[in-house]
């Protein structure tokens, strides 16, 4: 009996393991309606509102039953990727505006639209995408603009590849430049502001990066902006070609490493919006970290995040995949569930369906995972979401790394170069088996760390559910956390 | 085939023009049809033919026009003469390809459908009787399938001509033969050359058929845009075999084609789902019927079909090509027992059928001959009637044809003709015919007369039904067939009857039809012929004075509250016109019968509300219902609380309702079209933002109920189109990555001009500024709703504010266009002006509504301008000004 059982918890985990410790429930629209989800928000009353690439925004009723319905609450935006709710508004970014709109006489239809701020141009491009605004602590609007591919009918326009911000009179100020296509960017809940990029030409891997005032993201495509008088930070540098990522602050000093990179295909393909978890468990044992979105792989991804010598650095993991749809927006449902706002259109993503609404619930079980991968001096202190088999993690051979870094360079993505195997020397289990310290030998600052944990086991000889956590390690720490 | 059934005397009149008389015998009264062009004869036709034709003209080609002018020629003279003409008439065009073609059993099947359907038939006859057809040929024995060709009242084409010449002449019939006797059809060029295949099937010998297993291919080259049967313009490089349809054949990287045809043998009865896969375009026919179409320039794609299909062989045609960048192509099945797959190579036949050169022999041109041919030509006066190179006067001898009228029994017309004249084989009747014309010069025939003359000259009659003559007779009736399963009656098989046509119809949608752009019942596989413009020149005017209608002015006016009731009665909860009939292209429930949005352009008020109160008044009685019931002496409708149920005011409602035509509002419970991206405005407006052409990236299209329709630069703050009809396919702005550059859509758009709305000028007359937006001083302040949720636009030009709002009318026949404008400043603003319109280059009117003042009138760069000077009055702190044009076309 007890045999058949470690045989079976010995096996690797698949996806439908996941969904044992997180359910997904999809929406299902009524027909003619076509739900490619470019935004997502809760109403003061906790219903959901739902923006759509085809210019909809649609009030979510009984969104908890079976039967949720969909009203439109008005059509005729142009892509809005981005709702935001303050003092009875609705806030949303179009193509060519930060605009606010409203229901005055309670019937969920808009009644009103207000432009706030249109002072970017736009060339008529389809891939100029604004991304969407964020409310800063300063009570600033906060917006990222994706680079324009291929012909631009009304004219070659300033702003693309940047983070701007809007205040609530509509003036706008140009804070960061060098993004490529930020597709999420979130206000974390201590108050700085994050931002995901996607792979592609000067960006050697997807990315979650802290958007710093005057930073340089490392694509030149917008930097001709900044001769304008509105860009008031250092000029940012037309940046060296074919240098390793973490070298480039030496030739251009405005340049911002990510926080975490996210290894391609390893952990997601295409990163669009993220979010805290916030909900004091009720989503599982990762209150704190960030969930984002993948867009391609039709994925949720987590991040631990921790600040080292005054830098934001962390590791990712695998988390959810088998998603119907790839995801592009995810929001709190106010219940402790996780709406995930899917469309393929035009980019092609994994999963079955072109479009949906889904929402991710925790089934109330803890799935074995790493919980917490925080560097320390000497190598990486893990932490479990249970105990673990105290033996089996003492072997050294239950752990393995990787170490490579990304090519600067205007092709498009770059390979995991300058490749390593760190050597875990010694490790040590905390007295209640549920941190793990390794002691590694061939750490390197501005190199991702990939550990391969497939020895660990848990008090009853069951695997991790995912095994592997890519860890960014941009600073060596100078003492332990 | 010719009825004689009225008018002698018009009719005699067009005997003289369509045999050519008054080319030698000139007439100020009569023009003579002109005779077949010989430009390019010796491509046109075969060497033997136009020798058997010129030996003996009436006896190569039964009921020809052409006289025998070689009558005073015997014997090695005359046989001399004819082939030296016979190498003259080569050299024109030459030579006549002799080569044969290799083609498939479906293009035959294909002609031979076509032939005893489009309408070959009305005139020339059947090929095969009508219960053979029911049977592909396929099916038949092989003798069967290539029957020999039937006389009719044309030569076997196999020894006249060429498939590809006579493809070519039933495609463009005027350009050999701008007389116009044989009308076009409107085929296509796989159509064309289908039925040239099938008349022409004397020239299969029996062992040119070969059955071999797989699919026949057939590949192209050349910038191909559309999956069509033989991709008419792209050039045709090879055909093959192959045994699958998911691998290409050998083919160049862009810009190629793939037909592939063949007989797909089903197993099992049943439902079978076809799957078709492409980038870029492709369709599917089965049986000669589009079964899927994923048409188009796109990345891979999938469209399915599913039907269900007898056990037996069934003709099979896919049509794909690439364009540049990837390509993919593959077609599965499912058929009843089995999975999604590949069609296994088991299941595919197709037959390769050798058509022959013909009966020509070989024939080496003789330039001694052509020469002494062309002065034979000259000589004989040919170019008196054939368009050619060679000028020529016209014979001396001939008399004026005022001077023949005493002279009937003479010449051409005497009973025994002699060998100096151009013999005609004229039967007695027709030399009667011709005398009777001859001598009754004078005399001009009614309007009905001679519409009953051109009816029966053009043949119309051999279609269409009137005053009890003509239409589908007993013997050919069977020919008459619908292009839809669904039950329309005789009327979905008969061209429509021509009775009171000129009572029915407007005179302009008359000549719309005859001119082949007035195609209101696709549900007919009969197609109405183009004729020559000169032949039908008349008729419209012919109908309308012997049929006459009542006038229009005295039908009621416009009323745009009756419009909403007659949209209701139309709709389910109405009489239901929705379950037979289409709106403006918005499908009907059931039957496909005539679109009520295009009624107003083509059916007369009267004649209207006669049908609706009594179909059988007006000859209609198979399918249109009678709504009304007797009671007491008194029709009562069936729908009680509209305009009390009375029948006559409700029709009227109804005619109101139908007159708006394009701009008829949605009746209720009519079902959205099934392409996701058309946007169907029903009871309130449609809004889609997009990047407009020439306008702005930041350009909001407005669809409203009344059917008229705009396009709003919110960037420049300026109204930039205006439409009719169908509003909006956001395929461009919604299918993949899209982006899009779009126009206005549907019918009668306008573009205003592009000038910003309001300017400050000093004087009146200056110039107006030609800066846009923000380079104008304009801000963007939103949008919001009106109670019928209309957008108004809101924008601020310096610190004047203006609410804008833009919203049709409902118009019979036209489009109207309100714009209202509220403007608002913090304080006095002088010299503000608006510009309601400028350039001439279009038709619009224009007026002020409401507001104070007028429209005044300037040049200006763009054209004429029509500005108003808008004087904003202390209101309170502020200062406003508030009026409304109305623009009309």
């Amino acid at each position: 009996m007890i045999a058949t059982l470690l045989a079976l918890a010995l096996q690797a985990a698949t996806p439908d393991d996941e969904a044992r410790y997180y359910r997904v429930e999809a929406f299902e629209p009524p027909p003619g309606v076509v739900l490619e989800v470019s935004g997502i928000a809760l109403l003061p009353d906790g219903r959901p509102l739902v923006s759509t690439r085809r210019g909809q925004v649609f009030v979510v009723d009984d969104a908890w039953s079976a039967k949720p319905s969909f009203k439109l609450f008005v059509e005729g935006l142009q892509e809005p990727m981005g709702l935001l709710p303050k003092d009875g508004w609705i806030y949303l970014t179009q193509r060519g505006e930060l605009s606010r709109m409203r229901d005055v006489d309670g019937d969920d239809r808009m009644d009103e639209l207000e432009t706030i701020c249109d002072a970017w141009k736009i060339s008529g491009n389809y891939h100029e995408y604004n991304f969407g605004p964020v409310l800063g602590d300063d009570g600033n609007f906060w917006i990222t603009t994706n680079r324009p591919f291929g012909d631009e009918p009304f004219g070659h326009q300033k702003w693309r590849g940047f983070a701007l911000r809007v205040t609530p009179s509509g003036e706008m100020k140009p804070m960061c430049c060098g993004l490529r296509s930020p597709a999420g960017i979130t206000k974390s809940p201590w108050g700085e502001l994050f931002y995901t990029d996607n792979q592609g030409e000067w960006v050697g891997t997807g990315k979650l990066s802290q958007l710093v005032d005057g930073g340089f993201f490392g694509h030149p495509w917008g930097i001709f902006s900044c001769a304008d008088p509105l860009w008031t930070f250092a000029k940012p540098c037309e940046p060296p070609n074919e240098v390793e990522c973490f070298k480039v602050r030496a030739q251009c000093p405005t340049y911002e490493l990510p926080a975490v990179w996210f290894p391609y295909d390893k952990v997601g393909r295409s990163q669009c919006g993220f979010v805290w978890d916030q909900n004091g468990g009720k989503f599982g044992p990762f209150d704190g970290q960030l969930f984002v979105g993948d867009q391609y792989q039709a994925s949720v991804i987590r991040v631990f995040l921790e600040k080292v010598r005054g830098r934001w650095q962390g590791a990712c993991f695998p988390f959810r995949k088998n998603l119907q749809c790839g995801v592009i927006r995810v929001a709190w449902d106010g219940r402790g569930g996780l709406l995930l706002g899917e469309t393929d259109r035009g980019w092609g993503s994994l999963g079955t369906k072109p479009w949906g609404l889904e929402r991710l619930v925790w089934t109330g079980e803890t799935p074995f995972e790493i919980r917490e991968m925080h560097a320390t001096p000497d190598g990486f202190e893990v932490v479990f979401t249970r105990p673990v088999d105290g033996d089996a993690c003492s072997a050294t051979a239950s752990w393995s790394f990787e170490s490579y870094t990304y090519m600067h360079h205007e092709g498009y993505g770059s390979d995991e170069t300058d490749r390593a195997t760190p050597i875990v020397r010694a490790t040590e289990v905390s007295a209640d088996r549920t941190r793990v310290r390794l002691v590694v030998e061939g750490l390197r600052e501005g190199y991702v760390h990939e550990l391969h944990a497939d020895g660990v086991r848990d008090e009853h000889g069951a695997p991790l559910l995912h095994a592997r956590a890519c860890y960014t390690l941009n600073r060596l720490p100078d003492r332990a956390p | 085939m010719l009825f004689i059934v009225a008018g002698a005397q018009a009719n005699g009149d067009a005997e003289l023009a369509r045999r050519g008389c008054t080319n030698c015998h000139v007439s100020s009264h009569i023009a003579s049809e002109p005779a077949p062009r010989l430009d390019r004869v010796g491509a046109r036709l075969a060497p033997e033919f136009l020798r058997a034709y010129l030996a003996s003209p009436s006896s190569a080609k039964p009921g020809t026009t052409m006289p025998d002018v070689l009558g005073a020629l015997a014997g090695a003279e005359r046989e001399r003469a004819v082939d030296d003409l016979v190498h003259y008439l080569a050299t024109l065009g030459g030579p006549f390809a002799t080569s044969g073609l290799d083609v498939d059993a479906s293009e035959l099947e294909r002609g031979r459908q076509l032939y005893h359907s489009v309408g070959c038939v009305a005139c020339h006859g059947p090929q095969e009787p009508v219960d053979d057809l029911t049977s592909p040929l396929w099916d038949l024995e092989l003798e069967s399938a290539i029957a020999p060709h039937v006389a009719t009242s044309f030569a076997d084409p196999a020894t006249t001509t060429n498939v590809a010449e006579l493809a070519s002449f039933l495609r463009e019939p005027f350009t050999a033969h701008p007389a116009g006797r044989m009308p076009s059809l409107a085929l296509d060029e796989g159509e064309a050359r289908a039925i040239a295949v099938y008349l022409s099937r004397s020239a299969i010998a029996a062992s040119g058929v070969i059955e071999e297993p797989g699919w026949r291919y057939d590949y192209f080259e050349g910038p191909i845009e559309a999956a069509t049967r033989g991709f008419g313009g792209a050039t045709w490089v090879r055909d093959g075999a192959v045994t699958n349809l998911e691998e290409l054949p050998e083919h160049r990287d862009e810009h190629f084609g793939f037909q592939f045809s063949g007989l797909l043998e089903v197993v099992d009865a049943g439902l079978h789902r076809f799957a078709l896969r492409s980038d870029d375009g492709s369709r599917l026919w089965l049986d000669g019927k589009l079964v899927i179409d994923n048409d188009g320039q796109h990345a891979p794609e999938t469209k399915s079909a599913e039907l269900w299909l007898s056990k037996g062989r069934h003709d099979l045609c896919v049509a794909y090509w690439e364009n540049e960048g990837g390509e993919e192509f593959s077609l599965k099945w499912k058929t009843p027992t089995g999975g999604d797959e590949a069609i296994p190579a088991t299941r595919a036949r197709h037959w390769r059928i050798g058509i022959g050169p013909g009966a020509t022999a070989s024939f080496a041109l003789d330039f001694a001959k052509s020469a002494r041919g062309r002065e034979l030509y000259r000589k004989f006066a040919c170019n008196a009637c054939h368009d050619t190179p060679i000028v020529g006067a016209r014979p001396k001898t001939a008399k004026g044809l005022a001077e023949l009228a005493s002279a009937t029994t003479r010449g051409c017309l005497a009973d025994e003709p002699t060998n100096d004249v151009p013999r005609y084989s004229l039967a007695a009747a027709d030399r009667e015919t011709l005398r009777v014309a001859l001598a009754q010069r004078a005399t001009n025939a009614t309007p009905r007369e001679e519409l009953a003359a051109t009816l029966t000259d053009l043949n119309c009659i051999a279609c269409h039904r009137r005053d009890d003559h003509g239409g589908p007779n007993e013997t050919n009736a069977g020919y008459f067939k619908a292009l839809v399963d669904a039950d329309l009656g005789n009327e979905g098989r008969n061209p429509p009857s021509l009775d009171r046509a000129g009572a029915k119809l407007y005179t302009p949608w008359i000549e719309r039809v005859l001119a082949g752009r007035g195609v209101e019942r696709p549900y007919l596989a009969t197609r109405m012929p183009i004729f020559a413009k000169e032949q039908i020149a008349r008729l419209p005017q012919l109908f309308e004075a012997v049929d006459a209608p009542r006038d229009v002015a005295t039908e009621a006016p416009f009323d745009e509250a009756s419009v909403e009731l007659g949209r209701k009665l139309a709709g389910e909860k109405g009489l239901s016109c929705i379950q037979c009939h289409s709106f403006n292209g918005t499908r009907s429930l059931g039957i496909p019968a005539v679109d009520l949005g295009h009624v107003a352009d083509r059916i007369r008020p009267a004649w209207f509300k006669e049908l609706l109160l009594d179909p059988k008044s007006v000859g209609m009685s198979s399918r249109m219902s009678t709504f009304w019931t007797e009671n007491a002496g008194k029709l009562e409708s069936p729908v009680k609380d509209v305009l009390d149920g009375d029948p006559k005011r409700q029709i009227d409602a109804l005619w109101q309702y139908v007159s708006l035509g394009r701009s008829m509002p949605l009746p209720d419970g009519i079902v959205a079209p099934a392409n996701e991206f058309e946007l169907v405005v029903r009871d309130e407006p449609v809004l889609c933002g997009v990047f407009f052409a020439e306008a702005s990236p930041r350009t909001l299209a407005v669809g409203f109920p009344e059917r008229t329709h705009i396009a709003f630069d919110v960037e420049n703050s300026r109204l930039v189109a205006a439409w009719r009809g169908h509003f909006f396919d956001a395929e461009g702005t919604w299918l993949g990555r899209a982006g899009g550059l779009e126009h206005p859509q549907g019918d009668d758009a306008i573009e205003f001009t592009r000038r910003a709305p309001f300017a400050l000028l000093a004087k009146a007359s200056d110039p107006w500024p030609t800066t846009l937006g923000r380079d104008a001083g304009y801000r963007r302040l939103g949008w919001r709703f009106d109670a019928k949720r209309r957008p108004i636009f809101r924008y601020a030009f310096g610190d004047v504010e203006i609410e804008e709002l833009d919203y049709p009318l409902l118009a019979p026949g036209a489009a109207k266009l309100r714009r209202r404008f509220e403007v608002h400043a913090p304080r006095r603003v002088d010299g503000l002006c608006f510009l309601a319109d400028a350039g001439a280059a279009q038709e619009l009117s224009v007026r002020l509504v409401e507001g104070v003042g007028e429209l005044t009138t300037f040049a200006g760069a763009a054209g004429t301008e029509r500005r108003l000077n808008v004087p904003l009055v202390a209101a309170g702190s502020a200062f406003t000004a508030s009026f409304e044009v109305e623009v009309s076309w």
